[in-house]
């Protein structure tokens, strides 16, 4: 138990993450009280990042989980395995996180089971302890664990929603897609491509995000954007590249195609 | 003295031979006339000119046939060349003259005005062949009678010629030439009707034929574009060349509607689509950037030139936002040659227009004009200093006007070759008028139509057209059959009520089935204690606890269950006369028995949540093909809906293929799973103005597989013991028949519940 290595999950380069606003400084303030934070906002748009950026520069460790609908509760607290000597007892991520005091960011919360989710409940309150059933264990957080976790409210269906009892143990920071001038530069700094594509990519962004609701579910992300970006910079033609990472991936309806083709010559000329 | 040919005409001008005819009317045009013959014409069609004249007037027809000749066959034979006169004369009078269609000589040789217009100067013999075809399907003789009739159509179509030429190819003309011959070769009078462009389905197969993109099937991607780009939501109205006269139309905006072309052709290397997006862009671009100038004291000429500068600054601005666009716009402009208008006879006002739009947004333009130059340079440092308005291309375009006038500019003959930028609109959103002029006849026009719709809207909704398919000649034909859409008329409710509690034991026995009923998606249901499969992993770990010496959990196995339902259906109730028959002891009608049936459904469908439509259709001729809805999806079955039902008369024909579509259309806008149309029919598809009983057959056939195409399942109950000859042509597979009819009132919503499980 103790040869395990917390830090193995500290993130060592600094992830770029440009402030739309105060989140920096909204974030830092809920994990010096170590409050439980709820971040939202469409896909794509620097959820993830800004969460791994402020792990850097807290220097803390953070154990990221990508949550889908088969998760069940000992998927995030931990199980017995079989080994040669009969079973052993294996920690799972929230109590990895819990016991060494890492920051534990639950990733598309909502998709995992209503039953999975109260696992976090006694972590999330003044409690702070988390019950390990099968072991017999009371394991008492760390002074350093915190709990975070993210979701998209966009495509959720009525019937995939966070319970109640659950949302109100967290404090909520809202994202959403950078300004112009800042997307731009981002994109331009993460894919090293020139302001001037860069910006030419914020705008066609902007125009799928004037689509959604008339043929697009969602508009295309920060991270999309990026991608282009990165191809532009190794030498492919603009709009192949826009083709490829902002057309495709989005949608298949042919006419909604032809439309962003048409939207890619009027930008890029 | 020179032997110039051209001296020796002049000498001739005023030393002419008489022309040899007993008409004074004739040779009244002749000496009107005979000066431009013996211009255009070679020695040799001149002596056909003179002879086709006096042939003409001797051939028992009167005068107007030379007079027509002498009008227009200097034109003719100058633009087709050596040859052409005698030859156009031969054809008149051996192909038309000789036939029992002495009336259409005449209309024959005035359509040349037009025609030389459309077509090329090798043409005519296409031409020719192409009237003789006609004329020689149409021209029927009676075999022993020896009795020749009349075309009925070679007028009609000699009238509609210049039309035809215009929008078509040949072989377009020809392909609609031919659909016209095949189906009305035996109906004289809509075999005009069709030729005249008089009807539905002969604008339609002439729509067909012509080249290009029609608007309608790019209009969501042209409508997204404006939404992605500018967030802008105009709608649109596409206009048709008007079948009555030929208009020159340009495309506007106003009140919110695009009007545009309905079709166009790649021009220039640039797509249709592409056209049709410059077009919009442009308009858009006016939405945002033009205000109104006052017009009353500006000359059109000046209008002109001030529209040339703001056309330019709007899309400068445009383009500053899509740069791309800049380069769309430039392929559409064309670039006239600097002294292609010479100035004395004609007016150059629109081609020094043309010459400036192209300079204004072509950087390598090839212009010299110092002026010009002048200009562009004034109007880049306009746009460099960043504020613009209309008022300064106004200003502009004035001072244009004057610094380039020419003497010539106010004659009312104006070189139009390639003056015109096809994808401009008419820059009505740029003037205001402070007095009232007519250049608004587009509004009033449309205010009277509005009043008219009015008032035909009481009696009845215009039809929707169907193709119906022909399966002798494999395809469709266009705009056949017309389906009218109306409400269903009610009578008493309680009627249905009475019989749902006829069949109470059924109505438990159902509800039954409907509690235990599944709904459609499978969905993976894990950790149960009993269900279908073992789950391995789960049970390993259960394993594990075991060897821990905790409690494993029991709930080891998965299961499968059905999500949610999504189904919708639409209900077709064939409403024949045929449906007015008794069956079996009771004494009922089969309309009756229907009634009941349909009602338990209803109910059924009602308990289980689905989306439900209910109609009846019958025919009366293609002309005539009626639709009623007796429930729509958003309704309940409520009393409203029951005295509908409770009303329902059987009479007439049945045309399932046009009903069948006319319902698809109203089942695909449903969002759901599973869409499924029942179609409850007594016998086969008929109608009293088709022949062969194959023809329906094959068109409802056509008709299912659309549907089945388009996701949706159709599937016909029948009550006709003889369906079996017929019914699996149509439906394949998905099909029963109802053996005893008195029992449909049970069987109907059981089966509706096994094809919906």
């Amino acid at each position: 138990m103790s040869d395990f290595d917390i830090n193995q999950f500290k993130i060592e380069l600094e992830p770029f993450y440009e402030a739309q606003s105060n989140e920096v400084e909204l974030y830092t303030a809920a994990y010096k009280s170590r409050l439980p934070v709820m971040v939202k906002g469409p896909t794509g748009c620097g959820k993830s990042r800004f969460i791994e950026h402020m792990a850097h520069k807290l220097d803390k460790p953070i154990i990221t989980v990508s949550c889908n609908e088969d998760i069940t509760a000992s998927d995030l607290i931990g199980r017995y395995l079989l080994d040669a000597n009969g079973t052993r007892w294996v920690d799972g991520p929230l109590t990895l996180a819990a016991r060494y005091g890492a920051i534990c960011y639950l990733d598309e919360v909502v998709e995992a089971r209503q039953d999975t989710m109260v696992v976090i409940h006694s972590l999330t309150d003044h409690r702070r302890e988390l019950m390990l059933d099968k072991k017999g264990e009371l394991v008492k957080a760390h002074p350093d664990f915190q709990l975070v976790i993210s979701y998209n409210p966009g495509y959720q269906s009525l019937m995939k929603d966070l319970k109640q009892s659950t949302k109100q143990r967290f404090t909520g920071m809202d994202f959403d897609y950078a300004s112009a001038d800042l997307e731009a530069s981002i994109v331009s700094k993460e894919s090293e491509v020139d302001t001037e594509t860069a910006e030419k990519l914020v705008k066609l962004a902007q125009a799928t995000r004037n689509l959604v609701g008339h043929g697009l579910d969602e508009g295309a992300s920060t991270r999309l954007l990026n991608y282009a970006g990165i191809l532009i910079k190794s030498g492919i033609e603009a709009k192949d590249a826009c083709h490829m990472a902002l057309v495709n991936p989005i949608t298949d309806d042919q006419e909604v195609r032809t439309t962003m083709g048409g939207a890619i010559d009027a930008i890029f000329g | 003295m020179t032997t110039d040919p051209q001296d020796s005409k002049l000498d001739d001008f005023y030393h002419y031979r008489e022309l040899d005819c007993a008409f004074d009317s004739v040779t009244d045009v002749f000496h009107k006339n005979i000066g431009q013959a013996q211009l255009k014409l070679s020695e040799s069609d001149l002596e056909y000119y003179y002879k086709g004249a006096e042939f003409l007037a001797k051939i028992g027809q009167g005068d107007k046939l030379s007079i027509a000749f002498l009008k227009v066959m200097p034109w003719v034979g100058e633009f087709y060349g050596e040859g052409a006169i005698e030859k156009i004369t031969n054809f008149a009078y051996q192909k038309i003259s000789r036939t029992p269609n002495k009336d259409a000589v005449e209309p024959f040789i005035i359509s040349f005005i037009d025609v030389i217009e459309h077509t090329n100067s090798d043409q005519l013999d296409d031409y020719l062949g192409l009237i003789e075809y006609h004329l020689n399907k149409t021209t029927i003789s009676i075999h022993g009678i020896h009795d020749t009739h009349t075309s009925p159509s070679l007028k009609a179509l000699i009238g509609q010629v210049h039309l035809l030429l215009e929008q078509l190819d040949y072989e377009g003309v020809y392909e609609w030439v031919n659909y016209g011959l095949r189906y009305f070769q035996n109906h004289p009078e809509r075999q005009e009707e069709y030729f005249s462009l008089a009807t539905a389905d002969s604008k339609a197969v002439f729509q067909r034929q012509r080249n290009g993109m029609l608007f309608s099937d790019l209009e969501r991607p042209i409508n997204l574009f404006q939404q992605a780009l500018w967030k802008t939501d105009f709608m649109y109205a596409p206009y048709s060349p008007d079948f009555e006269k030929l208009e020159h139309f340009h495309p506007y905006l106003e009140d919110g509607v695009i009007r545009l072309p309905d079709i166009y052709t790649e021009l220039n290397g640039v797509s249709a689509c592409r056209r049709y997006m410059a077009l919009v862009a442009h308009l858009v671009a006016h939405h945002r950037f033009t205000k109104r100038a006052v017009a009353d004291n500006i000359s059109p000429q000046q209008r002109l030139l001030a529209e040339v500068f703001e056309d330019a600054r709007v899309e400068y601005l445009a383009a500053q936002e899509y740069p791309g666009l800049k380069k769309l716009w430039m392929s559409l402009i064309p670039t006239p040659g600097e002294s292609d208008c010479d100035g004395i006879n004609q007016s150059c006002v629109r081609h020094r227009a043309i010459i400036l739009t192209r300079a204004l947004a072509d950087e390598n333009h090839p212009y010299k004009n110092p002026i010009l130059l002048e200009f562009v340079e004034k109007f880049k440092e306009l746009m460099l200093g960043g504020e613009s308005t209309t008022q300064d291309s106004l200003k502009l375009g004035i001072a244009y006007l004057i610094k380039t006038h020419q003497k010539s500019d106010p004659l009312p003959d104006m070189y139009f070759d390639n003056t015109e930028v096809s994808y401009r609109d008419d820059n009505r959103s740029m003037w205001l008028f402070i007095e009232e002029f007519d250049e608004d006849d587009e509004i009033f026009q449309n205010t009277n139509k509005v009043e008219d719709e009015d008032e035909e809207e009481i009696e009845v909704i215009p039809p929707h057209y169907y193709d119906e398919w022909d399966y002798a000649y494999e395809s469709y034909k266009p705009d056949w059959a017309a389906v009218y859409e109306r409400l269903h008329s009610h009578a008493d409710a309680s009627k249905i009520d009475r019989l749902l509690d006829k069949h109470s034991s059924l109505v438990k026995q159902l509800k039954k089935v409907l509690d235990l009923l599944k709904p459609q998606n499978k969905k993976r249901v894990r950790y149960q204690e009993e269900g279908a499969e073992l789950d391995l992993d789960i049970a390993l770990r259960s394993v594990i606890d075991v060897k821990n010496g905790s409690q494993p959990d029991t709930r080891i196995n998965v299961d499968f269950e059905h999500d949610s339902r999504s189904v919708s259906v639409l209900l077709l109730l064939d409403l024949s006369e045929s449906l007015n028959e008794t069956v079996g002891s009771s004494g009922q009608t089969i309309l009756e028995l229907s009634q009941e049936a349909v009602s338990l459904l209803a109910w059924a469908v009602e308990q289980l949540g689905d989306n439900f439509a209910i109609a009846g259709f019958n025919s009366d001729t293609r002309q005539k093909v009626m639709y009623y809805h007796i429930k729509g999806y958003g309704e309940h079955w409520d009393d409203t809906v029951k005295a509908r039902l409770a009303d329902l008369k059987a009479e007439f024909s049945t045309r399932m293929g046009a009903a069948i579509r006319h319902g698809a259309h109203y089942l695909d806008l449903q969002q759901s799973d599973k869409k499924l149309m029942l179609i409850l029919t007594d016998g086969e598809p008929a109608d009293i103005d088709i022949g062969d009983p194959k023809v329906l057959i094959q068109d409802a056939h056509k008709a299912v597989q659309e549907v089945q195409q388009k996701g949706m399942y159709p599937y016909c109950i029948s009550l006709d013991k003889k369906a079996d000859e017929y019914i699996s042509d149509i439906f394949g597979s998905n099909y029963s028949v109802v053996d005893r009819i008195e029992s449909l009132p049970k069987e109907l919503p059981q089966l509706f519940l096994s094809l919906t499980k």
